[in-house]
């Protein structure tokens, strides 16, 4: 049979064929390759921006997987711990790059700042000018605060101050801000108080003869109470509306103005986070959202702890609610595992700001020493190291699930074992929507890019029918016509794959390299749940991004040139010649 | 016209002198009930007490035990202040009226207790800074449900007034015959489940006053209790206004 | 006239062409569209929940309050602030709430309450979200002693409906207040910290116990979601900004607004693509179109056809190919997103997550629901037709240029 011996003879045809319409040809070859060099750096886009969520997710604080006693991630008991050695054995699992153990702990932290003052006794407030609040005259600590004071002190109505040193027993220990008087310009803070409290607050007391002095057996030295009843003596309690001291025949009252200094506590109740800072920075990038300061370092001062500053970092909420700089001293207690608070003196290392309000406000991060010290939080069971997570962080995110299951394989019934997406569902939805989205627009692009070749291959068989006539009626077989159809799809598709390829990642280079710049659109920059996105877009280079479309238009071309191979399989010879006369 | 004039007086006697007869009652339960219950729960009860006392904390995989002095003044007013373990030397607990303080020496710290903290326990025992501050007066918010008695104790089963900011459901109170002393306190939840049991042993007398020295907390179906063990405690002494004072926390 | 019936009927010469090409271009439309619709859709689902959550469209509250959240920080004298803002924004429900954070303890158990709002019934039961979320029992009903808990904090603290709960709370002088309250309702709405932290008392009760007197820490003002910029701005200079804070519900839930953002941004690129695709589709086929008729152009333009009628010519035939298709994507886009405005998508699709769905604090676990609207119809419609149109030019440019001798002769 004629054309049977000559295998070759088909791919020459089919590429004589495409050469007969050479300006056809290149527009096919272009629409494809277009479509193709769309996708690629598309889909490097979509991905990079997915990574980037992805990246921000896991590196935050969460890691690509958390490992927990069983019962730990709902009820977060403080005892609810897993043994910090598992570190070593977790390290070991392929795709694992680092893990980072953590303790958890709640407490208050508090800054004092001191405020030198003057005060000046009034007898009443009445030619004040107050300007917020109002001075109720039932307390008699109540006070008017300077409005420049005020504000940098961030003093309002109801705060209190605490004397330093505290006055004798009779005085104000600490003044309430009743209201706050339109300073003139002041260059120095000025406090109102009554006359009387003023005077008390300068008294001078001998204080030799107080059998209480002593610590030891203080009660046994109580006076038994007669029944007429001697109870109140010397009050001075905080909420008493006025003081009547039974016996202030040894105290000197004082002048009615004067100096003094008084100390504003600001306190905050925290999470605390202990981390071990060398594994940590390979887990989260929380070091990178310092802003001033540094990142906690590895320094442990095993002796005395409780002696010196231990570290810690803040968030720029939780500074500016403290009112304290990097280097100032604040105090924290923190629940131990005992259930009791106990405390430690920090120094601030660094502040930190990552945009979420709740970590800027309410979470510090401390040294996971102090986690394990005795003299503070004192996680430990049967003195052997323990905490409450161990965040891994893997080389592929992709990988979590599988090595998840690798893990919980070998894991203690009672720990489990999660990753980000069970931990974060919103964020893993928003993620997974993206990826949806990449799809949908890989798929819309090969379907046009599909109808564009579709449409080629129509086009030049309706126009060949004639052509078609003539072999069929020298004896092609129908078999033989569709595949010449076919093959010239195929080698219309392989330079359309060489163009677009070249094409797609010549703009996914610049993409990767440049990067799309939001700026204009994020004036203002950008956090998104605390993920900090870069404002400027840029693609990143996967081997399955520049393949699944390859195969996909492949795959679409076929599919799609079939009709037309088969249009031209079905042409019978005399049909052929009269239509086309 | 009926006068209002007339009525008046009319509902004056209704409002006056019912209850009165009703008061001859403790809720379904005799007055002499309520005095019994009245004095068990006023056991501990003076002007003011002052006193060491050592608490045991023991939970299903940890325990302690911190000694204390205590000093109070009234309902209102109390402190407390931590001499053992050295680790909490120091640490002290002012409660005036509604607000808490703690004093951190380490650090020198005056914390002043949030709503929030409210529901965490105290020095990790089974009691929460809320029970420590609020008023545990049982004839202030419940009346008596029932009472038995046989020949060594009376049961009394108290059940909160409607309005009573209180969350048991009931409390059934043993109380001995021969003094008065209570024995044991169940507290169950509204759904009638046993919740916590208070038990007082050691009864000696101490200043005056014959008192259960130990009393031990313990939540229903768990091997944890606290216990506080009275070492030494005086009643109606002269304790000077600055125990209650911010200058008595640091001291 | 003449012109659009030869477009129309050259449209139906390459019948199979001409289908296809209208099937891809209405395919992607028909997705262009629902995406736009279904996106706005959800986008007001979240800011709705949101806003019924936890703010209004626009709120005002004491100077100071978004820094501190302390109950210091609160509008002492809401009714003469109530009345201004009626003047701004007549037809509103403005709602008077107290935040407050405190714990609650049952006989069994106890948990923190991050988020205790104090509210007034009937007018969060227009405007709040919670009401809708009642699993067991019923909403406040104003009166004293009520109290309405989420599903956690109803399991943490083994309670039941008509059940005891002690809250402790501050009042203004830091004093620790508490009430016994009965629980009348539990909610769920399927977020975490929701359905553990936050609870509902009344108005009336929180003022009390927090000895506000007739204080409030938020009014929160209900209107609509387009006006409410306009009506922040309107607010801000009309009170007393020395003493009081207007926000608008994107400064006010700002974690919200910028996810949204985000969302929205890669929606526009995912448009900014599809559209792309099209053009280069509808250019493909017409350039086709045309060089195949370059002889019929020809002998058209010898017989006295002026160029400018050949490029209208092609205009018009790009032009019904997008209307065309336009209508049977519109039928495709709206069915969707008609169908999803109706049923409505659970989110939970995308993820096998274990437990609340949550983000920026607000629960993601309702039903995202696309919106259907004539505008989103329209302007998606007429940008194809434009793009179409633009992407018809350069085949329509070249049929203008056609030699009537050179394409008989080539041919």
């Amino acid at each position: 049979m004629l054309f049977r011996g000559n295998k070759l003879l088909i791919f020459k045809m089919a590429w004589r064929n495409l050469w007969r319409h050479k300006r056809r040809t290149v527009i096919t070859l272009f629409a494809m390759a277009v479509g193709l060099a769309f996708s690629i750096p598309t889909i490097g886009l979509m991905e990079g921006m997915s990574k980037q969520m992805v990246d921000g997710i896991t590196k935050m604080h969460l890691g690509d997987l958390q490992i927990h006693q069983k019962d730990y991630p709902e009820e977060k008991g403080i005892r609810q711990v897993l043994p910090y050695k598992l570190i070593t054995e977790i390290d070991q699992y392929d795709g694992v790059k680092a893990v980072a153990p953590r303790i958890y702990s709640g407490g208050m932290i508090s800054a004092s700042k001191k405020i030198e003052s003057r005060i000046r006794g009034v007898d009443n407030f009445e030619k004040l000018k107050i300007i917020h609040g109002e001075m109720d005259r039932k307390n008699r600590c109540l006070v008017a605060v300077d409005e420049d004071t005020a504000i940098k002190y961030k003093l309002k109505p109801g705060n209190e101050l605490i004397l330093s040193p505290l006055p004798v027993e009779e005085a104000c220990e600490k003044i309430t801000i009743g209201g706050i008087f339109k300073g003139r310009n002041l260059d120095y803070s000025l406090i109102f108080m009554l006359k009387k409290q003023v005077k008390l607050i300068f008294a001078s007391k001998d204080e030799v003869d107080d059998p209480l002095a002593e610590e030891g057996d203080d009660i046994d030295n109580f006076k038994k109470l007669d029944d007429a009843g001697g109870e109140e003596i010397g009050n001075s309690s905080v909420e008493d509306s006025d003081s009547k001291p039974k016996d202030n025949s040894k105290l000197k009252l004082g002048p009615a103005q004067g100096k003094y200094t008084f100390v504003r506590n600001y306190s905050q109740p925290v999470g605390v986070s202990a981390v071990e800072p060398t594994r940590e920075i390979k887990v989260s990038n929380m070091y990178k959202s310092i802003i001033s300061g540094e990142y906690l370092s590895n320094q442990w001062s095993r002796n005395k702890p409780d002696r010196v500053e231990t570290e810690i970092i803040i968030g720029k909420k939780l500074a500016e609610l403290l009112n304290v700089k990097v280097g100032n001293i604040v105090g924290m207690d923190a629940v131990t595992m005992a259930n009791y608070p106990l405390d430690r003196l920090f120094k601030i290392k660094g502040i930190f700001k990552t945009g979420l309000d709740r970590l800027d406000r309410n979470v510090v991060y401390i040294h996971i020493e102090n986690g394990w010290d005795t003299q503070f939080i004192g996680l430990r069971n049967k003195k052997k190291k323990v905490v409450h997570e161990l965040a891994v962080s893997l080389y592929n995110h992709g990988d979590n699930s599988k090595v998840a299951t690798d893990i919980r394989k070998e894991l203690d019934d009672n720990l489990i074992v999660r990753i980000w997406q069970n931990i974060e569902p919103a964020m893993a939805s928003i993620v997974a929507t993206s990826n949806v989205m990449t799809n949908l627009i890989l798929a819309i692009i090969l379907i046009i890019a599909g109808f564009g070749t579709m449409n080629t291959m129509l086009m030049s068989v309706m126009e060949r029918i004639k052509e078609f006539g003539v072999l069929k009626s020298i004896g092609m077989k129908p078999f033989f016509v569709a595949t010449l159809i076919l093959i010239e799809t195929v080698f219309l598709t392989l330079g359309a794959i060489f163009i677009g390829c070249s094409l797609g990642l010549f703009f996914q280079s610049w993409l990767i390299d440049k990067g799309i710049d939001l700026n204009a659109l994020l004036p203002n920059g950008f956090t998104f749940q605390g993920v900090v996105i870069d404002p400027v877009w840029k693609a990143i280079f996967t081997w399955s991004g520049l393949f699944i479309p390859i195969y996909m238009l492949i795959f679409v071309s076929l599919v799609v040139a079939l009709w037309p191979a088969l249009r031209a399989a079905r042409v019978k010879p005399v049909e052929a010649f009269r239509k086309h006369k | 016209m009926f006068k209002l004039k007339y009525v008046y007086p009319i509902i004056f006697i209704f409002i006056y002198f019912v209850p009165q007869v009703e008061a001859k009652k403790w809720g379904k339960c005799s007055w002499n009930t309520k005095k019994i219950v009245d004095k068990a729960d006023r056991i501990m009860f003076a002007k003011t007490t002052a006193g060491k006392m050592v608490m045991k904390v023991k939970k299903s995989d940890y325990s302690s035990t911190i000694k204390m002095k205590f000093y109070s003044k009234g309902r209102d007013k109390m402190s407390v202040k931590i001499y053992s373990p050295s680790r909490l030397k120091g640490m002290s607990t002012l409660k005036v009226n509604n607000k808490v303080w703690y004093y951190m020496p380490r650090t020198d710290r005056i914390v002043k207790v949030n709503s929030s903290m409210m529901s965490s326990s105290w020095m990790g025992s089974h009691v929460t800074n809320d029970d420590l501050v609020k008023e545990t007066q049982l004839q202030k918010h419940y009346t008596c449900h029932s009472s038995k008695s046989d020949k060594t104790f009376h049961v009394v089963t108290l059940k909160p007034k409607p309005s009573a900011p209180v969350v048991w459901g009931k409390i059934v109170m043993k109380i001995r015959k021969q003094d008065n002393i209570p024995v044991s306190s169940k507290y169950y939840s509204e759904k009638n489940k046993l919740e916590r049991t208070m038990k007082f042993s050691d009864i000696r007398e101490i200043d005056g006053r014959k008192i259960p020295a130990k009393m031990r907390l313990s939540p229903a179906g768990k091997n944890e209790y606290t216990e506080i063990y009275y070492k030494k405690i005086r009643f109606n002494v002269s304790i000077p206004g600055r125990y209650f004072t911010i200058r008595g926390l640091k001291r | 006239m003449l012109l659009l019936k030869m477009a129309f009927r050259n449209l139906w010469r390459r019948k199979f062409r001409t289908i296809l090409t209208m099937i891809a271009i209405g395919f992607s439309y028909g997705l262009l569209l629902f995406f736009v619709q279904f996106t706005t859709g959800s986008h007001e689902g979240m800011i709705n929940t949101g806003i019924r959550m936890q703010a209004g469209h626009i709120i005002v509250q004491g100077k100071g309050y978004s820094e501190e959240r302390e109950i210091t920080e609160n509008i002492k004298d809401p009714e003469p602030v109530l009345q201004q803002i009626k003047d701004v924004v007549p037809d509103s429900d403005i709602s008077e709430r107290i935040f407050l954070t405190g714990s609650l303890s049952s006989s069994s158990g106890n948990t923190i309450l991050d988020n205790l709002v104090g509210v007034n019934p009937a007018i969060e039961k227009k405007v709040s979200e919670i009401p809708g979320k009642i699993i067991k029992g019923d909403y406040l009903s104003g009166k004293k002693g009520e109290i309405v808990i989420g599903a956690t904090a109803a399991k943490l603290l083994k309670v039941d409906l008509g059940m005891k709960v002690q809250l402790s709370i501050s009042d203004v002088n830091g004093n620790i207040i508490r009430a016994a309250l009965r629980v009348r309702g539990i909610f769920r709405t399927g977020g975490l910290s929701v359905d553990r932290g936050y609870a509902l008392i009344s108005l009336k009760q929180a003022q009390e116990m927090t000895k506000l007197g007739s204080a409030v820490t938020q009014l929160a003002i209900f209107s609509d979601l387009q006006s409410s910029e306009r009506l922040t701005s309107k607010l801000k200079t009309k009170l007393n900004t020395a003493e009081l804070e207007v926000l608008h519900w994107r400064d006010a839930m700002p974690m919200l607004a910028q996810m949204l953002w985000v969302d929205k941004i890669s929606m526009y690129v995912f448009l900014f693509i599809i559209l792309g695709i099209v053009s280069a589709g509808i250019l493909n086929t017409v350039l086709m179109s045309v060089m195949e008729r370059t002889r019929e152009f020809g002998v058209l333009k010898s017989i006295g056809m002026s160029p400018w009628r050949i490029f209208m010519l092609i205009i018009y035939e790009a032009l019904f190919t997008a209307i065309i298709a336009i209508f049977t994507g519109m039928i495709l886009g709206l069915s969707l997103s008609y169908y999803l405005s109706i049923h409505g998508l659970d989110p939970a699709v995308f993820v096998e997550g274990e437990q609340g769905m949550e983000a920026a604090g607000i629960p993601m676990t309702n039903l995202m629901y696309s919106k259907v609207t004539l505008f989103s119809v329209v302007w998606t419609a007429i940008s194809v037709i434009v793009l179409s149109v633009l992407s018809a030019l350069p085949p329509s440019i070249r049929a203008f240029r056609i030699k009537p001798v050179k394409a008989v002769r080539d041919l």
